[in-house]
């Protein structure tokens, strides 16, 4: 019988073993997390709770008896510290051993954390973990003028929520725009207006170069030498794989662990699942992290199917999409939205059409969609999303593309390997004037 | 399994299941009630346009559904006996958060106010009716209900 061992319980590794199971009844899956949780939890819930919108049971995503009914076994506190190849067992930290015949390290990442000088005082967090959030939650109190730095997905996540509860909040950006890998331009000014509205203050081409305070922070100093006051500092500024592990043991990393179209690593044995990983990206043509929780759990699924010697290709990964509302203003957006002057000698297109309250854009390579951005009116993000993952050439619809009934109806062909659900259409239906036939066509 | 199955060449597009779903699903069950409330319609089912010809676009309550795996509170699941895909027949609380639309390729889900709250909603199959309201309310017999195996 099989040993299956599963490092790491958040998106990747919860789907996995749900998935493993559901193909094998008999084998051994065995769960493993560093965190004190008991119940795995949405890390991409967090900062809802700050708002209020759901209350602290219900940021788990799976039923209570989730390991009970897969038949699961699941070690909380139990940090993996080393992974022994040659005679296949893991190492916790609690001196606990464990045997595997295959393993899936779905570590997932960590905040990066800037250089910068007092970066220890109190009152600095980071924004990942729920152990983040409960630190955060018991210091509110003292807080009221509140930093965050990072005006990525995470750090206007939490400048939301925060600015909901009454506290002053200021956004330090390096970048020029927020939302800089996720938007373009005109993109992010649609959200940074919304949140500017409702008194979230931004300060765009700015680091952090100073912390002032002894035992609390007490003032930030930017780039320009403005001196923000700060009794608390979130910082959001990007994550990192967890692939230390998957270094000591000579597994092959580059940013992140490197796996091929069928999760598995170096080592034939071992699988990767989650932002630990990195694949290629069909938009970027280039290999990438993504900090994404609906690849995780595809990439989970996969790996499950792989484990147990099904082959199953993962591939069409697109690292960068995001989805979000904040107060009046919903944005999607998916693959390369930016073109840079360095890039390829790929034939590009951008159409893009801007109205006070709505934006769309869709970049074209070649004749097929790589990557679009919708503001507002955001229904058809999902077939664009499918028609990026399809690499169809989509010349024939260039100018249907930005109207608003390009949806599903274009490609009712494409039926995305599901059931078809429309009949044979008759011949007579082909014609201009369909209507016309409509005593025989439509059984009128 | 019961799926939706569409006759394409006897739609006219008069938008009468779209109609329908918005009454059913709506607390007053009554559409002049419904507008008095001042609440926009929602509808989950879509007669779009492809070629000046009326498409209904319905949801697929797939297999290995996408908006399943891109949910990020875990509302939205599949019910093991009848295999309807719906958000809000769990523990879990939609958050709002659309990467669910951002992953369906056949355009069917939506967003609606409810209780103040921006919520995601898509066809349930009229859980609670006989056969659903969009099949009855076709005055042309378009879209029908099939059994098949998955």
């Amino acid at each position: 019988m099989m040993n299956i061992l599963i490092i790491g319980a958040s998106a990747a590794g919860i789907s996995a073993a749900e998935t493993l199971r559901k193909l094998d009844k008999n084998c051994n899956i065995t769960i493993l997390t560093k965190e004190n949780c008991n119940r795995p939890y949405s890390k991409s819930l967090l900062a809802y709770l700050f708002s209020n919108r759901i209350d602290l049971n219900k940021i788990y995503f799976k039923p209570k008896n989730f390991f009970e009914k897969y038949n699961l076994t699941y070690f909380n506190n139990e940090e993996v510290i080393e992974i022994d190849r040659k005679n296949k067992f893991i190492k916790t930290k609690n001196n606990k051993k464990l045997n595997y015949d295959k393993l899936l390290l779905a570590t997932g990442s960590k905040s990066f954390i800037p250089e910068i000088n007092n970066i220890s005082l109190n009152n600095i967090f980071t924004f990942n973990e729920y152990q983040n959030y409960q630190d955060i939650k018991k210091n509110l109190n003292n807080a009221k003028n509140i930093v965050v730095l990072g005006a990525g997905f995470v750090g206007l996540e939490i400048a939301y929520a925060l600015n909901n509860l009454g506290f002053d909040v200021s956004i330090v950006e390096k970048c020029s725009q927020i939302l800089p890998n996720q938007m373009d331009n005109t993109g992010s000014y649609f959200i940074q207006k919304e949140l500017e509205n409702k008194g979230i203050k931004f300060f765009l081409n700015q680091s952090i170069i100073e912390i002032e305070g002894s035992k609390n922070i007490s003032n930030v100093i930017l780039s320009d030498k403005t001196r923000l006051k700060s009794n608390m500092l979130i910082i959001c500024s990007g994550v990192i794989p967890n692939k230390e592990i998957a270094k000591n043991a000579d597994l092959e990393t580059k940013k992140g662990l490197v796996v091929d179209e069928y999760l598995t690593t170096s080592d034939n044995n071992i699988y990767g699942a989650g932002d630990i990983i990195e694949l290629y990206d069909i938009t970027t043509k280039s290999s990438n992290c993504s900090g994404s929780w609906a690849n995780a759990v595809i990439q989970g699924q996969y790996a499950a199917y792989n484990i147990l010697g099904y082959k199953k290709r993962y591939k069409n990964f697109i690292a960068v999409q995001n989805s979000i509302q904040f107060y009046n203003v919903a944005a999607t957006s998916n693959g390369k939205v930016h073109i840079d002057l360095s890039d390829d000698q790929s034939n590009y297109e951008v159409l893009s059409i801007k109205e006070k309250n709505y934006y769309k854009k869709i970049v074209l390579r070649d004749n097929k969609i790589i990557g679009f951005i919708l503001i507002n009116k955001i229904n058809q993000a999902g077939l664009l999303s499918a028609l990026i993952k399809l690499q169809l050439d989509i010349s024939e619809y260039k100018e249907k593309l930005l109207y608003d009934d390009f949806t599903y109806s274009y490609f009712i062909d494409e039926k995305f390997e599901q059931y078809n659900a429309y009949a044979e259409i008759p011949d007579c239906w082909k014609y201009n004037e369909w209507y016309l036939e409509r005593k025989f066509c439509a059984g009128i | 399994m019961k799926k939706l199955f569409i006759n394409l060449e006897r739609c006219f597009g008069c938008k009468r299941c779209e109609l329908a779903c918005i009454i059913e699903h709506s607390e007053e069950k009554n559409y002049a009630y419904y507008l008095l409330n001042q609440k926009e319609p929602k509808t989950r089912i879509f007669v779009e346009n492809y070629l000046n010809r009326p498409i209904p676009l319905v949801c697929h309550h797939c297999k290995d559904a996408l908006c399943i795996s891109a949910c990020i509170s875990g509302c939205m699941q599949k019910d093991e006996k009848t295999d309807i895909v719906r958000n809000d027949n769990s523990e879990q609380k939609c958050v709002g958060c659309w990467m669910c639309i951002l992953n369906c390729p056949f355009n069917v889900i939506d967003r609606e106010m409810k209780n103040d709250e921006l919520q995601a909603i898509k066809c349930d199959f009229c859980a609670n009716r006989e056969i659903p309201a969009c099949v009855e309310a076709c005055p042309n017999e378009v879209i029908s209900v099939i059994d098949i195996n998955e």
